[in-house]
């Protein structure tokens, strides 16, 4: 019986899981700054502090995001498509689904997996080099509209005709929505424009790899309701969001992973 | 969730869709102040779409419903047997993907926002129609009753595609016989030959403002849009014929007003382009839309949906019944430009005469992908338009938004060219 942690260290947030075995302890979430190690240090060491565990109980680490490389005091690394994989499955069983499609957004990608009935990644689909549509978008979006990331989905909601936004693109988005500011639009509606934007986006994505129920949204932008409402119109389908945060379900891959890695030693194989 | 549950969320994505680009097209639109006032009335149809077309269809709670496709079903049948008529050709992007379930790529765009909407309800009348009567005139319009007859009552109307000979001529009046037949069936009210006289004379009132609007189109400087032009006719599709008639009454007298005024929509010496091929219906205006964003003017259209609507009248000699339907059969067969027919020549010098009279400098060929008549007809035209020293440009396309800033690059350049050669001929 033993403690294992993740580390998933994002373009945005750092986060970390703390496992018993295959119970969550904790979790903890923190902007990842400029020295990704030393954040990623330190958010470690803040959990350990905030449910008053001494730091080498913990068996084994692994990192995952695209810092992984950069936390020199990880074990192990895996790459996050799995990391997703392997925490979806968890939070999946944990209500008893199991999931075939994961729709990830993060701060600065988005990726759809497919797996098959094993739970096996069968394809995947990111987007390129272009931040469009991630989490960078809609913070650019809330900075033009002077609101707080957490208002839009609510506002979101209360837009019956969205207003088409052709661009996703988080340089020509801004211009885009400042016209439309300046025309006098709802707020509501330009938002709503820009999740049903994304939506179209990661739709295409989906079709792509191939959709298949359960479909599981996680990554920061899934805490929007707004955009996950968007998300359901498009797809035609019913997603299903983990409970707790949905931020963290990659960084409890990794210590699932860890956990697996020293129980059965198992070689952990970068995917992507 | 089970099919039927997919199905109403899928008619939902669909709906919201349709309302975002029902917004995107009318919002500049609404912030035009150039525009005729009395453009609002059409407008108020189009928006209605946003809500699922209620209140679209301008129709007493009693009178049946009769869904018309193409210019070949007798309207004047439909409203003296006391029916209402509603042309459902459509140009929604939207239904396109639920068409695609039932037909194979290769078909026109049209086709498939047709069977879409047909199938899913989005827009509640297509699902409203007491009959739907759709001419066999292509290829995928022949096989739509086929498709679409679990979902709406179906009559196929028969097409010659010969015109000359009498043979034609008995035969498609035969079929516009059966017609009033099933239209009688549906509403329960005899066509009469006081009725029948009756709506003919209804729609020649219309055709009267219609034939107006479009000497007015002629105008120098230019006072109307020709995507307005579209959407006034494109109206007809759902309004009743006489609330239409008074509508276009008034945006006449406006129109003339500003003639006299000489208010032009167009900066002086815009150029003037006349657009002709596979017919164009609401939303689908993003070459219209495209042409006026770059400064130039749409001055006509040879549009089955536009400017061929109403332009044939139904010429009656004796007041008989027989011989009404007869002159009926004749309007709708006979004048036609439809490139399904075998010959070009009604086409050919339709063409001629419009540019002409609008002063057209170069003509855009409008194909929808999968439109294979008028494909087929693109070398005649093009060499005839050559032999007359007027300019074309051929673009062939669909409903999807995806290709707007290609035909923007493709139209500007076709436009440059054309004021290049109006320099040329200056100096």
């Amino acid at each position: 019986m033993s403690y294992y942690a993740g580390i998933d260290i994002g373009s945005a947030t750092t986060k970390v899981a703390l496992l018993f075995e295959e119970k969550i302890v904790g979790h903890k979430v923190a902007p990842s700054g400029v020295h990704c190690e030393e954040t990623a240090r330190k958010v470690l060491a803040e959990l350990c502090q905030d449910l008053d565990l001494e730091q080498s109980v913990i068996t084994n680490i692994t990192a995952t995001g695209y810092g992984r490389r950069m936390v020199k005091f990880a074990n192990s690394t895996i790459s996050e498509i799995s990391a997703n994989v392997q925490g979806a499955i968890w939070y999946g069983s944990q209500s008893g689904q199991a999931i075939r499609t994961i729709i990830n957004i993060g701060g600065q990608d988005s990726k759809v997996i497919a797996l098959d009935d094993q739970g096996v990644t069968k394809n995947f689909a990111m987007n390129d080099k272009c931040a469009a549509g991630t989490g960078r978008f809609l913070e650019t979006l809330c900075r033009i509209m002077e609101i707080n990331i957490t208002e839009l989905g609510v506002l979101a909601l209360q837009s019956t005709v969205p207003i088409r936004i052709n661009s996703t693109c988080a340089v020509f988005a801004e211009s885009e929505v400042v016209s439309l500011l300046a025309r006098g639009k709802k707020k509501a509606d330009i938002i709503a424009g820009a999740h049903h934007g994304i939506a179209k986006r990661l739709g295409r994505m989906t079709k792509r790899v191939g959709l298949e129920d359960t479909v599981f949204f996680d990554g920061g932008p899934a805490l929007n309701i707004g955009l996950r409402k968007a998300l359901e119109d498009e797809l035609i389908t019913d997603i299903y969001v983990p409970p707790e945060v949905p931020q963290v379900t990659t960084a409890v891959g990794a210590a699932l992973i860890a956990r697996e890695q020293k129980l059965f030693g198992r070689h952990v194989e970068e995917v992507a | 969730m089970d099919k039927q549950e997919k199905r109403k969320r899928l008619a939902k994505k669909i709906q919201l869709n349709l309302a975002m680009t029902v917004g995107e097209i009318f919002d500049p639109i609404d912030e035009d102040t150039t525009r005729p006032k009395k453009m609002a009335y059409f407008d108020r149809i189009f928006k209605t779409f946003t809500q699922g077309g209620e209140g679209a269809v301008n129709r007493k709670k009693t009178q049946k419903l009769i869904g018309t496709y193409c210019l070949f079903v007798p309207e004047e049948i439909i409203y003296a047997a006391g029916g209402q008529p509603v042309r459902l050709c459509a140009g929604a992007y939207e239904s396109v993907e639920v068409g695609e379930e039932f037909l194979p790529d290769s078909a026109c765009p049209m086709v498939k926002s047709e069977v879409g909407f047909t199938t899913l309800p989005v827009l509640s009348f297509y699902q409203q129609c007491d009959l739907v009567a759709i001419p066999a005139s292509c290829d995928w319009k022949a096989k739509m009753a086929e498709i679409i007859h679990d979902y709406v009552p179906v009559v196929m109307l028969d097409m010659p595609k010969v015109k000359e000979g009498e043979a034609s001529r008995a035969f498609w009046l035969s079929e516009v016989k059966r017609f009033t037949k099933e239209v009688e069936k549906v509403t329960g009210m005899r066509v009469t030959r006081s009725r029948l006289r009756g709506a003919i004379q209804m729609i020649q009132k219309a055709q009267v403002q219609f034939r107006r609007f479009h000497e007015i189109r002629k105008a120098e400087p230019p006072v109307i849009h020709g995507r307005d032009a579209l959407e006034v006719l494109n109206a007809y599709f759902y309004d009743h014929v006489e609330s239409w008639t008074a509508a276009m009454a008034t945006l006449n007298d406006e129109l003339e007003e500003r003639v006299n005024n000489r208010e032009s929509v167009a900066k002086p010496m815009a150029t003037r382009l006349l657009i002709t091929g596979s017919p164009m219906v609401f939303p689908n205006w993003k070459i219209p839309t495209v042409i006026e964003e770059l400064g130039g003017v749409m001055v006509a259209d040879e549009f089955c949906t536009s400017n061929r609507y109403l332009h044939d009248k139904v010429a009656v000699d004796e007041g008989l019944l027989s011989d009404m339907l007869h002159a009926i059969a004749d309007r709708y067969l006979l004048p036609s430009c439809c490139p399904i027919f075998s010959t070009t020549i009604d086409r050919r010098d339709r063409l001629l005469q419009l540019i002409k009279d609008y002063r057209a400098e170069g003509v855009i060929y409008h194909i929808l992908k999968g439109c294979h008549p008028y494909d087929v007809e693109t070398r005649i035209i093009e060499k005839l338009l050559q032999d007359n020293g007027v300019p074309m440009l051929k673009i062939e396309t669909d409903y999807s938004p995806q290709d707007v800033e290609q035909l923007r690059t493709r139209i500007e350049a076709f436009m440059e060219t054309l004021k290049g050669q109006r320099h040329k001929e200056k100096s």
